[in-house]
C-alpha cells in the first residue's frame, strides 16, 4: 500500500512537473518568438489565453502534489 | 505556431536528441530480461543450472564447504555477499572482497564444483544499459534519455487529448484502425498510450537507479522524513564489549531456516567492519516473484533481529525503503515472476517498434511530403 502510494507520488510529481514545464516553455515561446510577434494582435491574444488557461490547470495539478504529500504525512 | 504544432516539434526534437541512447537502453534492457535463458543456452554443460534442483539443508552444507574452500584458496579475502537467484537455484554466487579487488565465484550445487564467475558478454550489455560504456558521463546521459521518455509521454498525452480548451475523448482515439484500415499514426499513439503506465514505472525506477541519492532525498523531503533509510541501517555501529565473535554464515542460514521456513534466502551480506549488522534478503517460496521483498537486518554477534521490512506490507515509516527494496523488481518486471518478465519484454519490444522506429518513420514520411509539396509549389 505505502509502496504504491510512494510510486504514485513520484509518478504524479514527475508528470505534473513536466506538464507545467511545457506550458511555461510555450508561454516563453509566445512571448519571445519573432513568428508570433508577426501575428495580428487578436490571434496573439488567443494563443496566449489558451496557454494561460492550461498553465492555470497545470498549477492546480501541481497543488494536488501537496495534497498527496499531506495524505502521506497523515498516514505516518 | 499554436501549441499543438509547437509541442509536436518539441516531441520530435526531444526524441531525436535521445534516440541513440534510448535505442541502446531499450535493446540492452530486452537482452538483460532474458540474461538467464541466453547465458544458460550459451554455457557448457558443467556450468548449467539444474531446473529440477531444490535447495535443501544438505545443499546448503555443500555450499558452506565450497565457501570454506574458496576462503582457503583466497587467504586475504572475506565473503562480502552470497546471492541465490530464484531462476537458477542450483547456481549460487559467492562474492569475495579481497585487499585489492573483488572476486566472484559460482558454485554449481548439482555438480559440486565452483569456478570464477565471468559474465563476459552480459557484463558489456549491462554496462551499456547503465552507462553506455562512458562511465559517470554515460550514466547521466542514460538518466537524461530516460527523462526524455517521461517528457515525451507527457507531450504525447497533451497532443493526443487536448484540443483547444477541451480534453477530447472519443472512441476513435483509442482505436488503432480507422474506417479505411490500419492507421500508422494511431498505432504509434495508441500503443504509447496503453504502454504509458509500464513505461513510467520502468523509467522512474530506472532514474531512481541512476540518480539514487538525490531522488531518495527528494522523496524524504516530500514525505517530511529526516532520512530515506531507516535509522538502524545508517547509524554508527558500536562493538559490544562482551561479544567478540561474529556469527558464522552457517549460523545465519540455520536461523533463517528456523525463523522463516516459508521464505527462500536470495541474498546475504555478512557483517564487515566497521558495521556489525548482517542483511538478509528473502522471498516467499510460494510467491511468483524472482526478487526479494523481505529485508532483514540482524545483529552480527547475536543474530537478533534488529529490523525487518517487507516491501509489500511496509509501514508508512518505511515508505522510501520499501520503494528501494522493490525498485529492481519493478524495473525488470521480475517482481511478478515469469508473467512480469514476459509482459515487460513485450512492452520493451513495442516501445522499440511502435514508438521509436514507427515514430521516426512517421516523421520521415511527413518530412518527405513537406519537401515534395514545397517543390511542387516552386514548380
Amino acid at each position: 500500500m505505502i509502496l504504491l502510494l510512494t510510486l504514485l507520488q513520484l509518478t504524479w510529481l514527475t508528470l505534473t512537473s513536466a506538464f507545467l514545464l511545457f506550458w511555461i516553455i510555450y508561454l516563453g515561446y509566445l512571448r519571445f518568438s519573432r513568428t508570433v510577434r508577426k501575428l495580428n494582435k487578436k490571434r496573439r491574444k488567443k494563443l496566449r489565453n489558451l496557454a494561460r488557461f492550461w498553465l492555470r490547470r497545470a498549477l492546480a495539478l501541481m497543488l494536488s502534489n501537496a495534497m498527496l504529500a499531506f495524505i502521506i504525512m497523515l498516514i505516518q | 505556431m499554436n501549441f499543438y504544432l509547437f509541442f509536436r516539434k518539441l516531441h520530435l526534437y526531444f526524441t531525436l536528441v535521445a534516440l541513440v541512447p534510448l535505442a541502446i537502453i531499450s535493446v540492452t534492457g530486452l537482452l538483460l530480461l532474458f540474461e538467464v535463458e541466453i547465458s544458460q543456452w550459451q554455457t557448457d554443460a558443467n556450468h548449467q543450472n539444474d531446473d529440477q534442483f531444490i535447495i535443501t539443508p544438505q545443499s546448503i552444507d555443500i555450499l558452506h564447504q565450497h565457501i570454506e574452500q574458496l576462503l582457503a584458496e583466497n587467504p586475504q579475502c572475506e565473503v562480502s555477499y552470497i546471492r541465490h537467484d530464484a531462476q537458477t537455484e542450483s547456481l549460487p554466487r559467492v562474492y569475495l572482497s579481497c585487499l585489492e579487488e573483488r572476486k566472484k565465484f559460482e558454485v554449481n550445487l548439482s555438480t559440486n564444483q565452483h569456478y570464477p564467475f565471468i559474465k563476459e558478454g552480459f557484463q558489456l550489455i549491462l554496462d551499456l544499459h547503465r552507462t553506455l560504456l562512458l562511465g559517470s558521463v554515460g550514466q547521466n546521459i542514460v538518466g537524461i534519455a530516460t527523462l526524455v521518455v517521461i517528457f515525451n509521454i507527457v507531450l504525447g498525452l497533451v497532443l493526443w487529448f487536448i484540443r483547444g480548451k477541451k480534453v477530447k475523448l472519443d472512441k476513435q482515439k483509442f482505436s488503432i484502425t480507422l474506417s479505411r484500415g490500419l492507421n500508422l499514426r494511431n498505432l504509434h499513439s495508441v500503443t504509447a498510450l496503453y504502454l504509458t503506465p509500464m513505461l513510467l514505472v520502468m523509467a522512474l525506477t530506472g532514474i531512481s537507479w541512476t540518480w539514487r541519492e538525490p531522488i531518495y532525498q527528494g522523496l524524504a523531503y516530500l514525505q517530511n522524513k529526516d532520512q530515506a533509510m531507516p535509522a538502524v541501517l545508517t547509524e554508527a555501529k558500536s562493538h559490544p564489549a562482551n561479544l567478540t565473535v561474529i556469527a558464522s554464515i552457517r549460523a545465519i542460514y540455520n536461523k533463517m531456516q528456523q525463523d522463516y521456513p516459508q521464505y527462500q534466502l536470495l541474498g546475504l551480506a555478512p557483517a564487515r567492519m566497521p558495521t556489525d549488522i548482517v542483511t538478509v534478503r528473502l522471498r516467499e517460496k510460494e510467491g511468483i516473484g524472482f526478487t526479494p521483498h523481505l529485508y532483514l537486518t540482524l545483529d552480527a554477534y547475536t543474530l537478533e533481529e534488529k529490523y525487518n521490512t517487507d516491501g509489500w506490507q511496509a509501514s508508512a515509516g518505511d515508505s522510501i525503503y520499501s520503494y528501494r527494496i522493490m525498485q529492481y523488481g519493478l524495473h525488470t518486471g521480475f517482481l511478478f515472476g515469469t508473467a512480469g518478465k514476459i509482459i515487460w519484454a513485450i512492452a520493451d519490444v513495442l516501445f522499440i517498434a511502435s514508438i521509436l522506429i514507427l515514430g521516426v518513420y512517421l516523421w520521415l514520411k511527413r518530412r518527405r511530403k513537406e519537401i515534395d509539396s514545397k517543390q511542387k509549389s516552386l514548380l
